[in-house]
């Protein structure tokens, strides 16, 4: 119950594509209600659904109701480069710092 | 300032920062080169002086045995991909056997893990190879 209602989640990351800023294995807090009040902006790091998957991943263009979000590290990063944009509905939140 | 009580506060999940689309590149010769390991290294093993060994041999006999573990999990790792992610049920018409294949190569991967036996390697060996030749006339 409390995990649908919070405003906070920590997600711990795995994989290398937000390198070097987000490594491996570090927590970072999210917060949920980030877009309710305000739109998405560019270079937000935000924690998307793809699929099943959570993605965590930098917002590089917006387009009205969807994202174009990347890895920061490229080379090792599969994002809007090759699945396309991703509906705003798709953010989970926004990262708000490492813990 | 330590925010780390932050994650038995809030609800925590994992999130990706990986290639989480197949790329759809799969090839039975890490799990190969994996098996053949496993035989040298057991070869090796044997190799070794087993009365008054010096402390150099100790060292080298950890080193291999521990060599013959982490090749014969990479194998079992490889072989399960392959299973899981590339093969499909389409291409149980051409292989009907194949989970079996895969499952007692799998297990022969743990026995490898298990014991310092040249015929168990050998097996792997086989067992792997036989896979390979699966794999290479699905690709046909």
């Amino acid at each position: 119950m409390f995990k649908k209602i919070s405003p906070f989640f920590v997600y711990q990351i795995s994989g290398n594509s937000m390198a070097p800023a987000f490594l491996n294995g570090e927590k970072v807090l999210v917060f949920v209600w980030a877009y309710i009040m305000f739109k998405p902006r560019i270079n937000d790091v935000v924690i998307c659904k793809f699929h099943k998957n959570k993605l965590i991943k930098r917002i590089q263009r917006i387009d009205q109701n969807e994202i174009f979000v990347i890895g920061d590290n490229k080379k090792e990063s599969t994002d809007s480069r090759s699945f396309g944009y991703l509906s705003t509905k798709n953010i989970l939140g926004k990262v708000i710092f490492k813990i | 300032m330590n925010f780390k009580f932050l994650y038995k506060i809030f609800p925590h999940e994992i999130c990706y920062a990986h290639c989480d689309v197949p790329c759809g590149i799969y090839d039975p010769k890490p799990a190969q080169i994996a098996a053949a390991t496993v035989l040298k290294m057991v070869q090796k093993i044997k190799e070794l002086p087993t009365e008054n060994p010096s402390v150099n041999d100790r060292n080298s006999f950890v080193r291999m045995v521990l060599t013959k573990d982490v090749h014969a999990q990479k194998c079992k790792e490889e072989l399960l991909i392959l299973w899981t992610d590339y093969f499909k049920p389409e291409h149980l018409g051409r292989a009907p056997d194949m989970h079996e294949r895969f499952w007692n190569a799998a297990k022969l991967c743990s026995k490898n893990k298990q014991t310092v036996d040249e015929i168990s390697a050998q097996e792997l060996i086989r067992a792997v190879d036989e896979i390979a030749n699966i794999f290479s006339a699905s690709k046909i």
